[in-house]
């Protein structure tokens, strides 16, 4: 009964004493803040980690080789090459394959008009463009005619073409030297996601066969660092992987219990790891929060005694004209649940607020990430439940104890 | 609800006989009203008269609902009163009993209109229809224009009159009032009283607690009480 009354009743009462309902609310504001940062900062990290490994393409499997081959085997026996390459693309068994990048790789530096810069120098056939989903933005790759022939073509990355040339255009046709080497700039592509990774990438890319023609040391010459294989889309990852490692296992003549050998990643692979850990942030932080929405549930009781306290005699005043002990229950318990529900709903704000300002922060330092803000309607949703029934599990042993009060002692009360 | 048919002319609209209430202070009984015997005429004005400590409190709450009976019998408009527990009581007071305060009561920063329809909100009544009553009430006690004033924006004498339109809204069958002028001034405690006269003139039944003589003066029969018993009635 009399619900609108009660929660207008609430609404007044909070507004008579606004700094101390402030106060009380402020362990929920911070329960509740820190429960809607995290899962819409979660959110926003994997919409961002998403779209950038979709942008990378998720059907791609990573191989590399760790060369622990156990203790009776030399390290050195165990590469790719461009033959395996080559097998991998005929295999019956992987007619899914678009494309393989095999790419040597190998930090060097890079000179251009008297000024030197690191360089993380990849050799690739030219598959890498397509199976990285690198696309010119000036100029063109190179074909597989040209690398084919081992040319001194080089094809930059954006971000480190800006760098040196201000604009991607004016790097075309330019000479640069990498070891003494002059390379021909043929294009610019886009950057690679996370700007190339955690290896921070000035990334550069040419022909394989130039790599070994000019750069590798002898002993690399015809060793492939790791690959990347690209399937069609619609096939099923776990399968396809099996089949990919048992024919790398048949090709390099290995034992089928040899897996330590491979370091093997996919994508999905990636995602379902960043899944992990978020849940196991999201978690903690849920503990933390739990605690502090305890504490402010305490200081919700503690508050709602005192009221009852302080209100002794309107409670025996509404008695006396007929309120039954249920209804002095329901009014105090709608107090409570109004009183950390507000303090809820300023945490919702005060959370998203902070999160806002959080993806404009990372914007203004990464412009090149665009991460887009988004709201989490389940967070919101929970947290708003959350608020509300802390109010109603703290304020129900203060309202009982408003509900048990007798009428004449409680209009008597001094 | 409690069935409560209202009497005739003739009945008693309330009958206690031999009613006690035993307070215990640990094991020390305290005997503070000690087999009273008492019959209310439909339209009477009553004043319940005493010194203090001399039950006349205890008699009003128990008359009133507000307390349960050690022992003894209580007619209620010819309904004998067995039932005393919280909540047929919460409904007895808030269907069939108005209550006017020594202190008023009044629910701070609420209007004198939502202080006055608080009663039948409890009733169950829609808060619209109860607004209109209220407003109807502080027309009768003169505060037609005060309807939306706060307690603390009223006099003593005003908020009395809205507390007599509070205790008036759900139209009860007997009106209680516990030293109603005790924290007014002569004028505005003649200005209540004649209030208080002019509801009995219309017919309400009404029992007033007080010590004064000059407030009892207006009750048509004084019941006197002493160490819990009935001296004078």
């Amino acid at each position: 009964m009399m619900l609108a009354t009660h929660i207008q009743t609430s609404i007044k009462q909070l507004l008579a004493n606004k700094g101390k309902a402030f106060l009380t609310m402020l362990g929920i504001i911070i329960g509740i803040g820190s429960v809607i940062m995290i899962m819409t900062l979660g959110e926003i990290a994997k919409q961002f980690l998403l779209s950038q490994i979709t942008q990378f393409g998720t059907n791609v499997v990573e191989i590399g080789i760790t060369g622990e081959l156990g203790p009776f085997q030399s390290q050195t026996d165990v590469y790719f090459t461009l033959d395996d390459i080559k097998a991998l693309e005929q295999s019956s068994l992987l007619t899914e394959i678009t494309g393989i990048s095999s790419a040597y790789t190998l930090s060097s530096t890079l000179e251009y008009a008297g000024d030197s810069h690191a360089v993380s120098v990849w050799g690739d056939t030219e598959a890498a463009f397509s199976v990285n989903n690198l696309n010119p933005v000036a100029g063109r790759v190179y074909t597989a005619a040209e690398a084919d022939r081992a040319d001194r073509s080089i094809v930059l990355t954006e971000r480190f073409a800006e760098e040196v040339f201000d604009t991607a255009i004016k790097a075309i046709g330019k000479t640069i030297r990498i070891n003494g080497t002059s390379f021909n700039v043929l294009g610019v592509v886009n950057d690679l996601p996370f700007g190339g990774g955690p290896i921070g990438g000035n990334y550069v890319f040419i022909p394989l066969k130039t790599a070994y023609a000019y750069l590798a040391p002898s002993e690399d010459v015809n060793k492939i660092t790791f690959i990347l294989v690209e399937f069609a889309e619609g096939t099923e990852p776990a399968g396809f992987q099996d089949r990919l490692l048992f024919e790398i296992k048949r090709i390099k003549h290995l034992d089928n219990d040899q897996d330590d050998v491979f370091f093997v990643a996919n994508r999905q692979q990636f995602l379902d790891i960043f899944d992990n850990v978020l849940l196991a942030i999201q978690l903690f932080v849920a503990a933390i929060a739990a605690i502090s929405l305890i504490v402010g549930g305490i200081g919700i009781m503690n508050i709602m005694l005192v009221t009852v306290k302080e209100r002794t005699k309107e409670i025996g005043l509404r008695k006396a004209v007929g309120a039954k002990n249920r209804s002095i229950l329901i009014q105090f318990l709608i107090e409570a649940a109004v009183l950390t529900t507000v303090g809820g709903i300023i945490g919702i704000v005060g959370g998203l607020g902070l999160c806002y300002l959080a993806v404009m922060v990372v914007n203004a330092v990464q412009p090149d990430w665009q991460i887009q803000f988004v709201l989490v309607p389940l967070a919101i949703g929970l947290a708003c439940g959350v608020s509300m029934l802390t109010g109603i599990g703290f304020g129900l042993y203060p309202a009982w104890k408003a509900s048990r009060l007798h009428p004449i002692e409680a209009l008597r009360y001094e | 609800m409690p069935t409560s048919p209202r009497p005739s002319k003739t009945e008693a609209i309330i009958r206690i006989t031999t009613l006690t209430k035993t307070y215990w202070n640990g094991a020390v009984a305290i005997p503070a009203v000690q087999g009273v015997d008492l019959t209310v005429r439909p339209g009477e004005f009553i004043a319940l008269m005493g010194p203090s400590g001399s039950g006349k409190s205890t008699l009003m709450n128990l008359l009133a609902f507000l307390d349960a009976p050690s022992s003894g019998s209580y007619w209620f408009a010819g309904n004998n009163i067995t039932d005393f527990s919280e909540d047929y009581l919460a409904d007895l007071r808030n269907s069939v009993l108005g209550f006017v305060f020594q202190q008023f009561h009044l629910l701070p920063r609420t209007t004198a209109l939502d202080n006055v329809a608080l009663p039948l909100l409890y009733t169950g009544v829609k808060r619209k229809q109860a607004r209109l009553r209220a407003a109807e009430l502080l027309q009768k006690v003169g505060l037609g224009d005060r309807v939306y004033h706060r307690p603390n924006e009223l006099s003593g004498g005003q908020q009395q009159r809205v507390s007599i339109a509070r205790a008036l809204v759900n139209n009860p069958m007997v009106l209680f009032c516990d030293e109603p002028t005790g924290n007014l001034d002569t004028k505005t405690s003649g200005d209540i009283m004649k209030l208080i006269s002019q509801l009995h003139h219309e017919g309400k039944t009404i029992i007033m607690v007080t010590h004064a003589e000059e407030i009892a003066d207006y009750a048509e029969r004084r019941v006197q009480l002493r160490d819990g018993k009935i001296v004078q009635s």
